[in-house]
């Protein structure tokens, strides 16, 4: 045994390369299932129709000055006056059915996604908000968020889309409103776990701000119930935009989502031209699958590695 | 080298003149290998352990983070599960062979004739169930009595333990009591079938300074008025040389000394026991640096060949690069080193 | 207080503890008040975590805090620390109130006083990386610019011991002991004069807990600091520290020069305390624990809270708890029958 050497180590020993980050573990376990894969790539494909659509699609249905009353109600296959197939046939104004699946698709994404991350500030912000402050303001918060969530969205939607009209905008608000306390409620879930521990109270010593702490410590770990939470809302808000736009508001007639083309294929359906409410109903049905898929699996693999 | 499950050998070796056989060990273990397979890679968290454990004895198992004593406790109660597995190596309890038995054997066993005993006394006692229902299904599922005998023997079995008012316990939940008569109930739970074997690990590191030496007390009174063997794992050398007979000190999944308690504590031979005791704050001058041992435990995942413990060695040199056999330095007292010290160390000083 | 500190002036005492004291109480919410109206008896949920704490550290000086689980030290440690306010008295740095309850200090000011935490795995933030969590406190406060920041970081790692060159690395990337030696590092970064370390070396392996503590030995010398080092384990504080508070149920029963206590406690808890240490040298031992369980701090006993398992308790022990009493030499001791 060595003579009394209080000598801190000098280095640690050999260079061994770090251990793989957090996150490349999770992509790697995320790798290695096969349904979640599968969910990735069918998110990803509808994400990338979604984007392109412009491209993709073979005639824009909003443009009037394509459309041609001569195609109308044609079954899938038909050849159209401008020269390209109706893959998927046409609706009662002679729109193609695939470029309004796509250009649905897109609408009803962009909505979607942007009611989330709205969603997500604002629920974030009130949920740390309340973890940290605890009290009153905690008990304040809190109590919103449950008269919220007690209410059916559906009827909270209807209620301020009756009074707000129809427009993008609009729908997207309504969807903001009903979907905030959900994040609200898991952050602060998270954030009051994490508050109690000590790498908190260590910056509590280095007299951080509260602001500052909250956001740079205490939200970055509050993160991963958080993503579970975005992506399944994300689906919840394709199918309540469906929901809405079926029902005949929300989204206005120009820029009509999936919903409304179903709704416009409706009345049809017995006699014969299924295709117009079909087929976006079964591209719906992709789209929120392939994201349910991901949050599935992503809620999965994020549980057990929750415990550190 | 392994018997058949089931069937009890009646001894592994003969007395020299060639008489009737001596009675094997209570346990027998040789050779133990147990790996994890991790998305990393193997983990070998025991890697090739033998020891014997006599009845009535008490063997101390001392390591830290790393050196796979709590695997080697989960090992010997069958507890191991996916992704971790026993890949060689046998254990014989009574000449019964445990490794590859199949879990109706095991389950025979736990209980029965192997117990064992936790850190945490809430992994041994379920939190919703009343005390009673827990000691007392364990006792019906490994015996064929009604359930009035069965609540008589809980109950002599808590007061065994030192539980104040035992009636009125039993019919309380854990979370009801302290950490201190957890650990109680949890050593009343893991008795109560009659085992002949206990493991006990790290059972009283979360508990307090006083509680912790009650604890000791009770379980130094149990192994002398029943005849148990006791394996005691701890990182804490001190706790087992105040309880064991003979001690094993485990360093990266390996026993790198191992001999009678007292020996070992005043003539350690391994350069890593020795750092262990002399780097404790009570063998040092108050207000003195202590003497440590550089570096840190290794990681099961990057083992060095060679000796575990080299890179932390001043005695170490080329002969280190090959790990070093388990060789008997005095009768009992075993080490695993090319370069052992053979002096006893330095006298702690007074309190 | 002590012979340490008796006669000098009131800024030159580095951190005092005046009369502290910390009750948690739940006060009962409006469906239990209206249970109480209605006669049902509902118990009043209050915890005296700390009650009545004097206590006075010279600067340089290194004085230990020690006591089983329910004594109430780590909550004063925080209340030290300024992290949780105390309901009643306060803590003052050098003559100046900084506790949370009422100090009017600059943050920057109240920067001298640091902490290190038990647990190295939670008391790093596992999202950023080593170098940006050492160097926030100090950039934050101006204290150092982004420009030197990194120069100053690789310093503390040096100086703690670890490889400068890892300062971009994860917390989760370290071991544990290199992740205490980083929470040092953390907490020196903003030069303090007085560090509270809770548990400091519990949650480590045993051959790192010796480095742990050789390297804040050093540190204290180098830098001179004043320490207040909150431990379960009398062995280290012996090892370490000037002074010893001995702390049961949320008072201090014993106050004591470290090289002393063991030969010389007073108290009857101190002496069990003793008597409990188990030795690696002591060879195989008949236990002689002391009897029953640690009250629950929601319940004390009444009068001195040690005498239900006082071996020398006696009536006034019962009705009457002893107060704080200085001694010759620098002692002082809660106790109706010292000695």
């Amino acid at each position: 045994m060595s003579a009394l050497s209080s000598k801190p180590l000098a280095a640690p020993a050999a260079a061994t390369p770090p251990p793989p980050s957090r996150g490349m573990r999770l992509v790697r376990a995320y790798m290695r299932n096969r349904m979640a894969l599968f969910g990735l790539l069918l998110m990803l494909v509808v994400l990338f129709l979604a984007v392109f659509a412009p491209w993709i699609a073979p005639q824009n249905p909003y443009d009037l000055k394509q459309l041609s009353l001569m195609d109308a109600r044609r079954p899938p296959g038909t050849e159209s006056m401008a020269g390209f197939t109706f893959v998927l046939g046409t609706d009662a104004l002679g729109r193609d059915i695939w470029s309004g699946i796509l250009y649905g698709l897109r609408i009803s994404l962009t909505v979607a996604v942007v009611s989330a991350l709205v969603a997500l500030t604002i629920g974030s912000t009130l949920g740390l908000t309340a973890a940290w402050r605890g009290g009153r303001t905690d008990a304040l918060i809190m109590r919103i968020v449950d008269l919220q969530m007690s209410f059916p969205s559906i009827l909270v939607a209807l209620i301020l889309l009756a009074v707000l009209g129809r427009g993008v905008d609009k729908t997207i608000i309504a969807l903001v409103t009903v979907q905030w306390a959900y994040y609200a409620r898991t952050i602060r879930a998270s954030a009051m776990i994490e508050r109690e521990k000590e790498y908190i109270e260590a910056a509590s010593c280095m007299r951080l701000g509260a602001w500052r702490i909250m956001t740079r410590h205490l939200l970055p770990n509050c993160l991963p119930p958080l993503m579970v939470v975005v992506t399944v809302q994300i689906a919840h808000a394709i199918s309540l935009e469906a929901t809405l736009s079926f029902l005949g508001i929300g989204l206005p007639e120009t820029e009509p989502s999936l919903g409304l083309l179903i709704a416009s294929g409706y009345a049809h359906l017995l006699t014969g031209t299924y295709w117009i409410s079909i087929f976006p109903g079964i591209a719906l049905l992709i789209a929120i699958f392939a994201i349910n898929l991901v949050a599935d699996h992503l809620r999965d693999l994020l549980n057990p590695r929750l415990a550190r | 080298m392994s018997a058949a499950p089931g069937r009890s050998q009646a001894s592994s070796h003969r007395s020299p003149q060639g008489e009737a056989p001596v009675s094997a060990a209570l346990l027998d273990v040789e050779n133990l290998c147990t790996s994890f397979f991790t998305e990393d890679g193997e983990v070998r968290s025991v890697d090739g352990v033998s020891l014997r454990l006599e009845r009535g004895e008490v063997l101390g198992l001392v390591g830290e983070s790393g050196s796979g004593k709590s695997v080697m406790g989960l090992s010997l109660m069958g507890l191991i599960d996916s992704p971790g597995k026993i890949v060689a190596g046998s254990i014989r309890l009574d000449g019964e062979e445990l490794v590859g038995a199949p879990e109706h054997a095991m389950r025979r066993l736990r209980g029965p004739r192997l117990g064992m005993i936790f850190q945490d006394p809430l992994m041994s006692l379920n939190p919703v169930l009343r005390i009673e229902t827990t000691l007392i299904e364990t006792l019906m599922a490994h015996e064929f009595i009604d359930s009035a005998t069965a609540h008589r023997r809980a109950l002599a079995a808590l007061t065994d333990v030192g539980i104040p008012s035992p009636a009125q316990r039993m019919r309380g939940y854990p979370h009801e009591m302290s950490g201190g008569m957890r650990q109680r109930v949890a050593i009343a739970a893991a008795l109560l079938p009659g085992p002949q074997l206990l493991i006990a690990d790290e059972p009283t590191t979360a508990l307090d300074v006083t509680i912790q030496s009650q604890i000791l007390h009770l379980l130094q009174n149990l192994v002398a008025a029943r005849g148990l063997a006791l394996i005691m794992i701890s990182h804490d050398l001190s706790v087992v040389a105040s309880l064991a007979d003979r001690v094993a000190v485990m360093y990266a999944g390996r026993i790198v000394e191992s001999g009678p308690v007292q020996q070992i504590l005043s003539r350690p031979a391994h350069p890593y026991t020795r750092g262990l005791i002399h780097s404790a704050p009570v063998m040092s001058e108050p207000g003195t640096p202590l003497p440590q041992i550089r570096g840190a435990p290794p990681s099961p995942l990057g083992r060095p060949a060679g000796c575990a413990f080299a890179p932390r060695c001043d005695r170490a040199s080329s002969s280190c690069m090959s790990m070093p056999a388990l060789t008997d330095l005095h009768i009992g007292h075993a080490v695993r080193c090319w370069h052992p010290h053979l002096e006893a160390r330095l006298p702690g000083v007074a309190a | 207080m002590t012979a340490h500190t008796e006669g000098l002036p009131v800024q030159d005492v580095a951190l005092e503890l005046r009369h502290v004291g910390k009750i948690f109480d739940q006060k009962p919410d409006w469906i239990a008040r209206i249970l109480r109206r209605l006669g049902v008896a509902i118990q009043d949920y209050r915890l005296v975590a700390v009650h009545d704490i004097n206590l006075q550290i010279a600067p340089g000086e290194m004085v230990g805090l020690v006591g089983e689980s329910g004594c109430g030290k780590s909550t004063l440690g925080r209340i030290a620390a300024g992290l949780r306010a105390p309901t009643s008295g306060e803590v003052n740095y050098k003559g100046v109130r900084v506790d949370a309850a009422g100090t009017r200090m600059p943050a920057r000011e109240r920067l001298k006083i640091q902490m290190v935490f038990q647990d190295p795995m939670a008391s790093l933030n596992p999202r950023r990386r080593v170098g940006e969590l050492i160097a926030e406190g100090a950039v934050y406060h101006g204290l150092w610019t982004r420009t030197e920041a990194a120069q100053r970081v690789a310093d503390l790692l040096v100086e703690v011991g670890l490889d400068p060159g890892h300062a971009h690395r994860y917390p989760h990337q370290f071991s544990g002991g290199q992740r205490q030696r980083i929470a040092i590092a953390q907490a020196l970064s903003v030069n303090p004069d007085v560090l509270v370390c809770d548990e400091p070396v519990a949650a480590l392996d045993v051959s790192i807990q010796a480095q742990v503590l050789n390297l804040l030995m050093e540190l204290r010398q180098r830098r001179n600091l004043t320490c207040l080092f909150i431990s379960h384990d009398l062995a280290v504080i012996r090892h370490v520290c000037d002074r010893v508070a001995v702390m049961y149920l949320g008072r201090i029963v014993e106050l004591a020069p470290a090289r002393s206590i063991f030969e010389d406690a007073q108290h009857p808890y101190t002496r069990a305390l003793l008597g409990e240490i188990l030795r690696i040298d002591g060879g195989r031992r008949q236990f002689t624990p002391i009897q029953g369980e640690l009250p629950s701090p929601l319940n004390p006993p009444s009068g001195c809270a040690f005498h239900p398992r006082c071996p020398k308790a006696s009536a006034i022990c019962a009705s009457e708890a002893p107060p704080l009493q200085t001694q010759q030499g620098g002692w002082a001791v809660a106790c109706h029958h010292p000695g």
